[in-house]
């Protein structure tokens, strides 16, 4: 079974800085802030202006596949009805802790300062069918 | 950030679909992706996933349909069935199925017997719903039959 944060993760973490813990193998959990350079975003371009947009993410945790109604405005993402599910990993498995760090390797990617998400569905985890309520994540400063 | 061209189909025809999700927590991305490679605008496909999410069943209309969607949105989790009325039809096969004469098929379903005779013998042919409604008869004989008896209370209004 696949754990969110494997409590011994912080003796391996200077051996595998962004390959999750070598205590247990299924590990997703890396320890560390995931910087814009861990990410490879891939947009897929579909030949219309809609904006709808799918994409895949390279993350160190594994690939995601994502699609949003996308807008930014003021330097704030806004992902409207955001859709994102692993390619190699099932319901739950990425965790809250890898969702904040990916926001925030996406907001230095994008030079952005927050991203909004909002009335997407869940379809695993918490009450699925339900629309959890806005999401924001800010951009921390790093010293 | 790369941005990279969706692989569109190579079809030049489209089909209409039922789709249906298999379980709650299917590949909604995969599946979007798979329709909008065939044409569907993405704001489309993301509805369609997002009604599948809610639990219904929908019809929708893709524009470049190939092989490759139906085990693109199987392996997606969803269930994709293609609804497209043959392009022609063998009415005297169908009518000897039921082994009876052009004039019973005739009664039996409602149609004129002047254009069962021509539909066999090749001079005219059924166009499209009269296809879809031969290939009722054909598969659920017994619904058409009903339908035929009752049909005259949807009769529009004079």
């Amino acid at each position: 079974m696949r754990k969110a944060h494997c409590k011994t993760m912080p003796v391996h973490r200077q051996n595998r800085p962004l390959g999750g813990c070598v205590h247990c193998a299924s590990c997703l959990y890396t320890g560390s802030v995931w910087a814009a350079a861990n990410i490879e975003i891939v947009l897929d371009e579909d030949l219309t202006d809609d904006p709808v947009l799918t994409a895949e993410i390279a993350t160190p945790a594994g690939r995601l596949k994502a699609m949003a109604d996308v807008s930014l405005d003021n330097r704030t993402l806004h992902l409207i009805g955001l859709h994102l599910h692993g390619d190699d990993f099932g319901p739950n498995e990425f965790g809250s802790a890898n969702l904040r760090r990916l926001a925030d390797a996406v907001m230095e990617k994008l030079n952005c300062h927050a991203i909004i998400v909002e009335g997407a569905t869940r379809t695993s985890g918490a009450n699925p069918g339900a629309a959890p309520k806005r999401l924001c994540f800010r951009r921390r400063l790093r010293p | 950030m790369r941005i990279r061209a969706l692989p569109r189909s190579d079809s030049v025809s489209g089909d209409g679909y039922a789709l249906e999700a298999r379980r709650r927590s299917f590949q909604t991305v995969t599946a979007a992706q798979a329709l909008i490679r065939c044409g569907v605008v993405p704001s489309k496909a993301k509805a369609a996933v997002e009604a599948l999410v809610a639990g219904k069943k929908i019809y929708l209309y893709v524009p470049l349909a190939d092989q490759a969607l139906v085990r693109d949105l199987t392996k997606a989790g969803v269930e994709a069935r293609c609804h497209r009325i043959p392009a022609s039809i063998d009415v005297a096969a169908i009518r000897k199925r039921f082994g009876i004469t052009q004039e019973e098929f005739a009664t039996r379903f409602g149609l004129n017997l002047a254009t069962i005779r021509n539909w066999e013998q090749r001079r005219s042919y059924p166009d499209e719903a009269a296809r879809g409604y031969l290939t009722v008869i054909a598969t659920n004989a017994e619904a058409a039959e009903k339908a035929v008896s009752i049909g005259e209370e949807l009769a529009l209004d004079r």
